[in-house]
């Protein structure tokens, strides 16, 4: 991961000093976390009986179904983010002008937008212009969408851009339609080009589909806090570690899987 | 359109505030970011793994969840700040994670040659470390840090639901009581995010072009 180029390989003399500056940042590590621990056991934090809380299976079958909901908001919107993505994308490839034009300002007006101000404009903004209501679950989603449709544009072009020419061209001198060229030369390379990055879209969608916990959409945080509310102050810290515990699970397991496809892939 | 414009000055402190805790959160998650990339290069394994534990373990836990843990929970602890503060305290942790992979981007952009030019100079480590790969590797990082620190503002944005009065907590509050203006007041608000963030991307692309015709 970390280029090991950046220093000569130790030799005897920098190996003793590694480990003397090993046991002295191990010794201060390990003090900042006996007073944090000591800390922590003051406010009864670590007190076993808190912590059994994790393993209620009320607690336990309530984080899983947030994380249920968390998966099915980043699922749904990581496919239609790819829809609207590779519209985009060709829009912006386009010769049209009008298209090119509309899709650039699309990608970079929303780039720059906060995700939880697009959530809330079709939150609140969706019953105001059309006076139908939506559920937080699909303001989320298309919240979400929204925000992840201009990265997927970018990531879809800068895939169209590393084909090769010949691609299209060998199409075109066959005469094959664009629709086709598209559909059956030009997508098969492109997606399996972006695939890993689609992996670590879903894993910025995951994590960003915690804001339904501010538009009340029970996913994996508001679980947790509604858990809190019910249960008490005493059980915030165990209960909080568990949402984080699966968020971060969740993530690295994605991680990972995008790592393996950028490899198999290349 | 109205209720937007006559509230211009509320929506403008409420723009001074995103700002300062832009301006204070990406300073000290800039810091945490050197020191965890300084961790990350370092010769000692044992620093090495604590950066790598660190972002691994902060980059994925929600932003949402960071300010959550911050203003909800640390007060339950006795832990006794303003909301301002809890949420500086917040997404420092959480970016200093991303500001650190800035930074090895940049470092790592760095030619071997120069570093094995360094070595047969006789340099030592730490002068190959501040005179060689940091100077090179923060220049080198400009448009990711850019990149990152855009990233930090729309995260600001988070901390208006936990009670601070930056930019989005104005319009949360305006919306309140104006319901009839809601999509004026989410425009105006859109509008002073781009303000922010749309310059900042323009020249972090700009910077990124030169950089790469230079080298």
């Amino acid at each position: 991961m970390m280029s090991t180029e950046l220093f000569d390989r130790p030799g005897p003399i920098a190996r003793r000093r590694a480990r003397l500056w090993t046991a002295a940042v191990a010794v201060a590590a390990l003090a900042i976390a006996i007073w944090a621990v000591a800390k922590l056991a003051s406010q009864h934090v670590l007190d076993g009986n808190n912590w059994i809380v994790l393993t209620h299976p009320d607690v336990l079958s309530a984080l899983l179904t947030g994380l249920l909901a968390t998966l099915k908001v980043a699922g749904v919107s990581v496919v239609l983010s790819l829809v609207l993505g590779l519209f985009i994308a060709l829009g912006r490839m386009s010769k049209r002008r009008w298209l090119n034009v509309t899709s650039r300002i699309w990608i970079e007006a929303l780039r720059g937008l906060p995700e939880l101000l697009l959530i809330f404009f079709i939150y609140l903004g969706f019953p105001a212009v059309t006076g139908a209501s939506i559920s937080t679950f699909w303001a989320l989603v298309a919240g979400l969408v929204l925000y992840e449709s201009a990265s997927m544009a970018e990531a879809f072009r800068a895939g169209f851009l590393a084909l090769p020419k010949g691609q299209s061209e060998a199409a075109t001198a066959l005469g094959v339609r664009y629709i086709k060229t598209l559909r059956y030369i030009l997508l098969p390379q492109v997606i399996r080009q972006i695939l890993p990055n689609l992996v670590s879209e879903m894993v910025r969608v995951t994590k960003a589909s915690s804001l339904g916990f501010v538009i009340g959409y029970v996913e994996l945080l508001l679980t947790g806090e509604q858990a809190i509310e019910y249960l008490g102050g005493q059980y915030a810290v165990p209960i909080f570690a568990g949402v984080a515990v699966l968020y971060v699970v969740i993530c690295l397991i994605l991680s990972r899987v995008s790592t393996i496809l950028s490899k198999r892939l290349a | 359109m109205n209720a937007a414009i006559e509230n211009l000055g509320t929506f403008w402190s409420g723009f001074v505030t995103t700002l300062g805790l832009v301006a204070l959160s990406g300073v000290f998650s800039f810091l945490g970011g050197l020191v965890l990339a300084s961790f990350a290069i370092s010769t000692n394994p044992l620093l090495r793994r604590i950066s790598m534990a660190y972002i691994g373990l902060m980059r994925n836990i929600p932003a949402a969840a960071h300010l959550f843990f911050m203003i909800f929970i640390l007060p339950l602890l006795g832990v006794k700040a303003s909301f301002f503060a809890l949420a500086i305290a917040g997404i420092t942790v959480y970016f200093s994670a991303y500001y650190c992979e800035a930074i090895r981007s940049g470092i790592n952009a760095i030619g071997k040659g120069q570093l094995e030019a360094s070595r047969a100079l006789g340099l030592k480590n730490r002068q190959t470390l501040l005179l060689i790969v940091l100077p090179q590797g923060l220049s080198n990082s400009v448009p990711p840090l850019i990149n990152t620190t855009i990233a930090l503002v729309k995260v600001t944005a988070i901390a208006g639901v936990f009670g601070v009065t930056e930019l989005f907590g104005t319009m949360l509050q305006l919306i309140n009581v104006n319901d009839s203006a809601v999509i004026a007041l989410m425009v105006m608000t859109a509008i002073m995010y781009s303000v922010i963030t749309i310059p900042a991307a323009l020249a972090a692309a700009a910077i990124e072009r030169k950089v790469t015709f230079s080298s």
